[in-house]
């Protein structure tokens, strides 16, 4: 199977409104039919990994930064299959760089994260952390975003699916991820840094 | 987690998690399996694994036309194993999907097992099941537990459990 990517920096609500539109769909018992204007999508995303520390994250993190988030968001809805009528929304948000505690020197001032759903209202991505929001600082654990082995893209993910997320209060970070109990929901910034240089 | 409607009982472990939307009728409701191979076994089996359950839920395959889809794909690593989609209107479900992320279900950890645990919850999903993490304990914990890690790499869990029927029960009888 193969994914599609239908478009980029364009608006999700336009999309998912007309893929909804164009719907017809049997009810369970294959009697009924109902157009679905103005329903909303819903995503369950199930995790692989669970972390119980920051070491755990870190530890599979290529990149661990602080950035703020700027402006720019995009959309990219995905089929998973040719004539998906429920492709799923990635928000990507482009954030730029204020310090690096792990990776390389020559990181890029802006990059690009990728996240599941849209903060448009249209999707409710049940259990996934926030969207990033424009103007709010965060730490973050990354990986590059890649299909495979060769595959790699120019965006970045964060480190199971969430677990890698905390908002950057100044000298204290907060996990905002909701389906890692088990992270510390608040640490200092010296914890994080004492972590990666152990 | 979902938390539309939480159900719990006296104890916090008999609990289950709805997503507040539903299926008018389950009996059947149709699924198509797109995929190929070990896959396409998967699948099937993961709707199987709801069928079987003492509830009204049956999932009888069928055509491309059919409510919900079942499928395999590549998502890269986003850190999902898998995940449903559904539209909801009014808190009826009228499409759905549901697959798993080749990116990491192919590999070697990911046995037959896994893969079927990764679908049955995402099966789970498209009744209308939401998350369900009250609990790690093995003998309690759902089909529905958000994570692969307690469910299946510590729990060898793939099959519908007592508060995942529950929640079904209470659904659609």
């Amino acid at each position: 199977m193969h994914r599609d990517l239908l478009s980029a920096g364009r608006a999700v609500s336009l999309m998912i409104a007309l893929s909804v539109s164009a719907i017809v769909s049997c009810g369970g018992s294959g009697t009924s039919s109902r157009t679905t204007a103005g329903a909303v999508m819903h995503i369950d995303a199930s995790r692989a990994k669970i972390y119980h520390s920051l070491r755990e994250v870190a530890a599979d993190a290529e990149l661990v930064i602080r950035v703020t988030a700027t402006t720019q968001h995009s959309v990219d809805l995905v089929q998973g299959y040719p004539g998906d009528p429920i492709p799923t929304p990635f928000t990507v948000t482009t954030v730029a760089l204020r310090d690096v505690l792990k990776g390389p020197a020559n990181t890029p001032n802006a990059l690009m994260i990728r996240q599941i759903g849209a903060s448009n209202g249209t999707t409710v991505v049940d259990g996934a952390p926030p969207i990033l929001q424009s103007g709010r600082q965060y730490l973050l654990f990354l990986d590059q975003f890649t299909y495979g082995p060769g595959r790699a893209t120019d965006q970045y993910v964060l480190v199971g699916g969430g677990a890698g997320l905390f908002a950057d209060n100044g000298a204290t970070v907060s996990s905002l991820d909701p389906e890692s109990p088990d992270l510390p929901r608040n640490a200092t910034v010296a914890d994080v840094t004492a972590v990666l240089s152990a | 987690m979902a938390g539309s409607v939480s159900i719990f009982n006296a104890r916090p472990a008999q609990a289950f998690s709805l997503e507040g939307c539903q299926w008018s009728s389950v009996s059947p409701v149709h699924y198509y399996n797109r995929s190929s191979g070990t896959y396409h076994t998967v699948n099937d089996q993961a709707a199987n694994n709801w069928t079987a359950t003492p509830t009204a839920v049956w999932l009888a395959p069928s055509g491309s036309g059919s409510p919900i889809t079942l499928y395999d794909s590549n998502d890269g690593n986003t850190g999902y194993s898998g995940w449903a989609n559904y539209y909801c209107y009014y808190s009826l479900m009228f499409r759905a999907d549901g697959h798993s992320n080749t990116y990491l279900t192919n590999q070697s950890q990911y046995s037959y097992g896994a893969k079927v645990s990764v679908m049955t919850h995402e099966v789970g999903h498209d009744l209308g099941l939401g998350h369900n993490d009250n609990t790690r304990v093995c003998s309690q914990i759902p089909v529905m537990y958000s994570n692969d890690s307690p469910r299946w790499f510590g729990c060898s869990i793939n099959t519908p459990q007592k508060d995942d029927i529950n929640g079904l029960l209470y659904m659609y009888g």
